[in-house]
């Protein structure tokens, strides 16, 4: 987060909820929001088991975060528009400064910008329009497309999955629709990008992604947040339905402020010779819980998932991915990298499901950790259950340092210990940085760099 | 900025029940004085509501001295465990944490046992107990070997028969510079519920080998926790099981690296048949002080049934960056390519079988030094086949 941003206070709002979590507020933010009579019921529903569910048994620690004092719903003052002209100028110059509007023109076929708890900006390219690609903000899909939201709006992750997907049905806000019909492959990626301006806020934005038979569709999630001494809360949902035959790749970068608790739900159902590939790099936050979840229910379907986590001082982030397999001749591949320095904690927690019915399976997980340093921590924990004996399964998991010969050698061809250090470690998140969208990889590369002290371009 | 490593962990859920033992229960078995304190925090203890050995409820038979002699070996110091408490021989361990694969069942051991023993070995020392679940239905044995420096020990317990619960909590030290063999063999088919607690402490340059073989019993429940707490310890644990029908097996192994140089090796290889459930949990832990650290672990399942099921759950925690620490689990079924080529070499499907299985027990087989327990696990294993 650049310093010249402008602050919470520059920032004009027009709704600014009390803290905490109660049945008034859900009905305010509905009604704000102009919504069904159903939407508001799962909102009511979710608030409900929120408030009865316990916090979650294992991860990160979240005693110190105070639920009820979390802003739930802030909105600024600001319409939603199709053009950047139209957006407040405090705003705007937000996401110029993270290079959004420059991305739009060159590289991205439509973005969508969150503010605290609203969309502020959302544009697509008209001859994707023009296809049936739908690209909204997630209230106007609610409004305009009832019969497609009602149909798969949380049914992905149902609000009593666990607390904070009912938090986040109770409460949610912003967020995208898309929906890529019939065979229509999307040729640039589509992005959105939230940014968490206000102290002490909590994020809700929800994303539900339809990619029909045949589709392609490439998605880009950015995040950022300027740090505040008070926690920040980001408890997103994305969903995503990769229907028969059609190609879904959803990359993320997170780089929530590190005083943000980011405990977010991603889960992808994935339909008959379907492919999902989750690419994720988690940088940012105090505390993460994330683990993108493939379900793999058509024959035939695969799922690839990515990661690459950067624990720095005072983060802990637990990070991972599940994949359940439900139908036969489905595969799966799991890379996850992390990287702990300077008393960073990353820890990997993965499961891997194959059903009684899931015969021929093919599935490969492999972590690797390097930690740079003694104060740092690094843990993996995979969890494989598989309940057939027609299953492939392997798994491989590693944790080190950095060889002092590999530096040495580097050293012997003139580069100096800590450019050595940062070539090394970008080597080692390579095959998985250079999945990412261009100016996402340059700042993994750019924090390498920092973090050594190298002057590596 | 120093971060504050906090963990949330999952409880295990835990139940009660009437027909529990109470604290009066041990009087007759003796000693008393010595068993009351486990007996009185055993009761204050729920049993653990295990899910994967689908254990939420709990028959126990009834408590009373072990018949027949279960105690062989030619070790300076060796005596059942009553007889070494009566003669005030059991010094050591009295303040070490032993949590074993649950408190409810370690504390059972220990305030409860009516089998065990006590041995000190110092140079050379062999010890054989055998434990026959035919004549003792229900079989709680607490043990305690003491393998003083620069000594060598063999350590055998083999489990047989049929039972309805046996209870085991095993405690052994493991001094600077000596070397324990321990072959831990359970063969009890139809035998309710096994759950078994071993705990080694293992110093200087100690080596420490145990082989843990499990051909049966209903429900299973096998920890082995190494404490590697002297720089240059060493250990290693080959496990390898075969469950069929519908037993469950939880096999839980933990190497905590609490020295710098110290070397770890679990490998657990196993087989799994008809609608069995197995599990294999390996721990690795290294702590922030432990430079040098040598730790991995490996497991490979077959697979020969489609109602089967195989679980692993490797885990590491390391706190030092001076390691290697690494895991890998495979699981799979039977070679199908394997299978063809030995078929067309004239063997029928189940010989074929058979070899590929004996294989992968056959190491272990190799290393038992007496000849009847070898003897024992060959007939435990093909009669599986």
């Amino acid at each position: 987060m650049s310093k010249n941003m402008k602050t919470f206070e520059e920032v004009n709002y027009i709704v600014k909820s009390a803290p905490g979590f109660n049945k008034k507020l859900i009905e305010e933010i509905s009604l704000s929001k102009r919504e069904p009579d159903w939407m508001k019921e799962l909102r009511l529903k979710s608030l409900e088991f929120f408030l009865k569910r316990p916090n979650p048994n294992f991860g990160v620690d979240i005693s110190k975060l105070d639920i009820n004092e979390i802003i739930p719903y802030l909105k600024p003052n600001a319409k939603k528009s199709a053009s950047w002209d139209e957006v407040p100028e405090e705003i705007k110059d937000t996401f110029e400064k993270l290079g959004i509007p420059e991305a739009e023109k060159k590289v991205l076929a439509g973005v969508g910008a969150q503010y605290d708890s609203e969309v502020v900006y959302q544009n697509i390219k008209r001859q994707l329009s023009k296809l049936g690609v739908i690209f909204l903000d997630m209230e106007t899909a609610v409004r305009e497309y009832p019969e497609i939201v009602k149909k798969y709006f949380m049914h992905a992750v149902p609000p009593n999955d666990h607390k904070f997907a009912a938090l986040h049905g109770a409460v949610w806000s912003g967020g995208s629709f898309v929906y890529v019909p019939e065979n229509v492959e999307v040729p640039m990626p589509l992005q959105a990008y939230f940014m968490m301006a206000s102290p002490g806020m909590g994020q809700f934005e929800h994303t539900l992604i339809i990619v029909d038979r045949g589709a392609k569709l490439h998605f880009i999630e950015g995040c950022s947040a300027p740090k505040y001494s008070v926690s920040n809360l980001h408890s997103g949902m994305v969903e995503i339905y990769v229907e028969e035959g059609a190609t879904m790749r959803y990359s993320t970068i997170q780089n929530w402020s590190k005083n943000t608790y980011n405990l977010n739900t991603k889960r992808a159902i994935v339909g008959k010779d379907a492919t999902m590939v989750w690419v994720s790099g988690s940088i940012g936050s105090a505390k993460t819980m994330l683990y993108p979840a493939s379900i793999l229910k058509g024959k035939g379907a695969r799922a690839e998932h990515m990661n690459i986590t950067y624990a720095g001082s005072g983060q802990h982030l637990d990070t991972g991915s599940k994949v359940i397999h439900l139908a036969p001749y489905t595969s799966s591949k799991v890379d996850a990298r992390s990287i702990s320095s300077d008393g960073g904690w990353a820890f990997y927690r993965g499961l891997l499901k194959v059903s009684k019915l899931a015969h021929h399976v093919k599935s490969s997980i492999e972590c690797s950790a390097l930690m740079m340093d003694n104060r740092s921590a690094s843990d993996t924990v995979p969890i494989i259950e598989v309940m057939n004996n027609e299953a492939d399964i392997g798994h491989e998991a590693r944790i080190g340092r950095i060889k002092e010969e590999q530096i040495y050698y580097l050293m012997s061809r003139g580069l100096s210990e800590d450019d050595a250090k940062a070539l090394i470690v970008r080597g080692f998140m390579a095959p998985i940085v250079k999945q990412l969208p261009l100016e996402y990889a340059i700042e993994f590369n750019r924090l390498v760099s920092m973090n050594f002290k190298s002057n590596l371009g | 900025m120093v971060m504050e490593m906090v963990m949330v962990r999952q409880a295990t859920p835990a139940f009660y029940t009437p027909s529990d033992y109470k604290v009066d229960d041990a009087k007759k078995l003796g000693n008393f004085e010595w068993r009351k304190p486990f007996a009185e925090e055993y009761i204050e203890t729920g049993f653990p509501k295990w899910k994967r050995l689908n254990l939420s409820q709990i028959l126990l038979g009834k408590l009373k001295p072990y018949t027949g002699k279960f105690l062989s070996g030619n070790a300076q110091v060796l005596k059942t465990l009553d007889r070494a408490i009566e003669e005030n021989l059991v010094k050591e361990f009295s303040n070490v944490e032993f949590r074993g694969a649950h408190p409810k069942f370690t504390l059972m051991s220990q305030a409860f046992f009516n089998a065990g023993f006590f041995s000190e070995i110092k140079g050379h020392g062999n010890v054989y107990a055998h434990y026959d679940l035919n004549a003792n239905s229900t079989t709680i044995e607490n043990s305690v070997v003491i393998i003083r420096s620069g000594s060598k020990a063999i350590v055998i317990r083999e489990i047989t028969g049929k039972g309805k619960l046996r209870v085991s909590a095993t405690k052994f030290l493991v001094e600077k510079g000596s070397k324990l063999k321990f072959f831990n063999i359970l063969i009890a088919p139809n035998t309710s519920l096994s759950v078994d607690s071993n705990l080694y402490i293992v110093k200087e340059g100690a080596d420490v080998e145990v082989y843990d073989i499990i051909l049966g019993s209903e429900k299973v429940a096998s920890n082995h926790e190494f404490r590697l707490v002297e720089p240059e310890a060493k250990v290693k644990l080959t496990s390898a099981y075969f469950e069929l029908a519908q037993e469950r097996a939880d096999l839980e192994y933990k190497l905590i690296h609490n020295a710098p140089k110290t070397f770890g090796r679990l490998k657990g290889n196993g087989v799994v048949g008809d609608e069995a459930y197995m599990v294999f949990r390996g721990n690795i832990d290294i702590p922030h002080e432990s430079y040098g650290v040598d730790s991995e672990e490996e497991g490979y399942t077959l697979n020969l049934s489609p109602k089967a099921r195989v679980d692993a759950i490797p885990s590491l925690n390391v706190r030092n960056n001076t390691v290697n620490a690494r895991h890998a689990a495979s699981i799979g079924k039977l070679d199908e390519q394997k299978l063809y080529y030995m078929m067309s070499r004239g063997l029928d499907k189940q010989m074929v079988m058979r070899l590929i299985i004996e294989g992968m027990f056959r190491p272990i087989i190799d290393a038992i030094p007496m000849k009847l327990v070898k003897r024992d696990v060959e007939n435990g294993l093909f009669s599986r086949i």
